[in-house]
């Protein structure tokens, strides 16, 4: 496989080859480099796999093609069409420009990796001396312990990047006031949710709060589903019982006996049919789960 | 001891041993004598060393491994095997297709639907069905003489017997503890929370484990209401299955009991 700093001094060159697999999860330094690229070629193209791109390349025409970037984005068939010959065929494939394809998953690297070494890189999360340093050619006149904090609040390109391109708009002066973990409280990068958050987000029926902590849930999403049904058996209590003591207590109000019941019986199936499937999303289920709670009734199932 | 419900199954057995066979799989209901089996495994091979391990990958794996550089036979009881992760399973294949010349599988499971094929195609299996009434009377009797005579006299608690292991809970309980379950029906019905009748069904006064499947398995042959009886029947079926957290399943039967019916 190639390095990411073999690619990257291929393209920050502007001498990139002609065809590429970008795989991992770093989507920042992806985008970045097919910005570099699409700027030296002057135009970029997105197709939807790669058996029409080259379907496109062989075509005769009369008018030569011009260079271009060409993206495409998740394409499982050519995975599964890989074999021994996949990188013969693309050395003759006459690309005018460059061909990129994104994939996220360790599961499709295995097998770029094995089939076409010459052309694969793997995009993990890149070391944050690494994202100062690129962050630093992005915003030349920002200050270097400003690149540093976003970094530090959140150490993904992407993310540090959105970061530094909302500071360079706003007055020094009043950057100036603020600590760091008050502007990591701004851009809600000091936050790591517990169990009770969730739980008591869930009974205040707030779906963007229970949300959120969802992404930023560092536990195991299997337990958050069992969460649900306590704080269920807890807000039973609270309705069945107004003076129970418990942190639930306020939010009693927010329920009623028929949501409870519901929402309690459409966490357990859904809980019985993650068991029972290998193929079952965790996290698509809680979001379901959850969005059932805005509405009220919360229908039965 | 040898019950009427094991005699095709330990037939098959002998006939398996001699083969040369590394890999075995046992499926049957809780309590049905599984383990015994494959115990009895190890006796006809004459094979003293016999380990029972939990299917996770990590003992499945760390067993397999340190087994296979052992001079001497062992026998390992991977014990239901459908109740760990599915990775578990996926973890024993390696063995199963490559298997060392000292060590003899036996799997266990209770649902054999829930094991992969792959598994179940590279393993000979013997199915065992549940302990009929006769073998469980009989094993009663070995016990404790009077306390059989007893209890399958209270034909309510008998019916809710359905394994040898509900049968050694319910010589543990004592004329309290056997009141307390057959009014633990009552307190479904009454005004009490959620939470606290699930802690009924969960502890005695005591603060012991009430043997919940026992209990479960009372209230539904002593109320009349079909109803009732579908709930507990479910409950009971979601606990065995063994894939949720048993308060997890006590607690929806309640919910139902409550509000649904």
């Amino acid at each position: 496989m190639l390095t990411i700093q073999e690619v990257g001094k291929q393209i920050l060159s502007n001498n990139p080859a002609k065809f590429y697999v970008f795989i991992g999860p770093e989507y920042g330094i992806k985008k970045k480099y097919i910005e570099i690229m699409s700027n030296h070629y002057g135009s970029h193209a997105e197709y939807d796999s790669i058996s029409d791109l080259f379907s496109f390349f062989k075509k005769k025409r009369i008018v030569p093609l011009k260079p271009t970037l060409y993206v495409v984005r998740y394409d499982s068939d050519f995975i599964t069409s890989l074999n021994d010959k996949s990188e013969q065929k693309i050395e003759k494939m006459n690309i005018l420009g460059t061909i990129v394809c994104l994939y996220e998953t360790n599961s499709d690297s295995t097998k770029c990796a094995k089939y076409l070494p010459n052309h694969t890189v793997s995009i993990d999360p890149v070391n944050p001396a690494y994202i100062r340093k690129y962050l630093k050619s992005d915003f030349p006149t920002m200050d270097a312990s400003l690149i540093a904090n976003a970094v530090q609040m959140k150490p993904d390109y992407a993310s540090a990047y959105s970061i530094c391109a909302g500071l360079q708009y706003a007055d020094r002066d009043i950057v100036d006031e603020y600590d760091y973990q008050s502007m990591a409280t701004i851009f809600a990068a000091n936050k790591t949710y517990t169990d009770m958050d969730f739980k008591m987000g869930l009974a205040a029926r707030n779906f963007t709060y229970c949300v959120n902590a969802l992404d930023s849930y560092e536990g195991s999403m299997d337990s958050l589903m069992y969460a649900i049904l306590s704080t269920m058996i807890e807000i039973e209590k609270c309705i069945s019982n107004p003076k129970t003591k418990s942190p639930f207590s306020q939010y009693a109000r927010c329920w009623n006996i028929g949501d409870v019941y519901n929402m309690f019986m459409a966490v357990y199936s859904e809980l019985i049919l993650s068991r029972s499937m290998s193929s079952y999303n965790v996290y698509d289920g809680l979001i379901y789960l959850l969005s059932l709670m805005q509405t009220s009734p919360i229908c039965s199932r | 001891m040898d019950f009427n419900n094991q005699k095709s199954a330990l037939q098959s057995l002998k006939q398996w041993v001699d083969s040369g066979v590394h890999s075995m799989l046992i499926s049957g209901s809780s309590g049905c004598g599984k383990t015994y089996l494959a115990n009895q495994f190890a006796v006809m091979k004459h094979i003293s060393d016999f380990v029972i391990i939990q299917p996770s990958v990590s003992d499945i794996k760390d067993t397999v491994d340190s087994c296979s550089i052992l001079q001497s036979d062992v026998v390992l009881c991977i014990e239901n095997l459908d109740l760990g992760v599915s990775a578990a399973s996926y973890a024993l294949l390696k063995f199963l297709e490559e298997p060392s010349q000292n060590v003899y599988i036996i799997t266990t499971c209770r649902n054999i639907k829930q094991i992969p094929d792959t598994i179940i195609s590279r393993t000979v299996n013997i199915d065992i069905p549940q302990m009929t009434s006769a073998d469980l009377f009989e094993y009663a009797k070995s016990k404790d003489t009077a306390k059989a005579d007893a209890l399958k006299t209270d034909h309510i608690l008998w019916n809710c017997v359905k394994s040898s292991r509900d049968i050694d809970s319910i010589f543990n309980l004592d004329s309290q503890k056997l009141e307390y379950i057959s009014g633990l029906e009552s307190t479904l019905f009454s005004n009490d929370t959620v939470s606290a009748i699930l802690w009924k069904f969960q502890k005695f006064p005591d603060s012991t484990p009430v043997p919940t499947e026992i209990a479960l398995r009372y209230i539904m042959t002593s109320n009349p209401d079909r109803r009732i009886f579908k709930v507990c029947y479910d409950c009971l079926s979601d606990i065995a299955c063994g894939r949720i957290a048993t308060h997890a399943a006590i607690a929806k039967f309640i919910f139902q009991v409550k509000y649904a019916l």
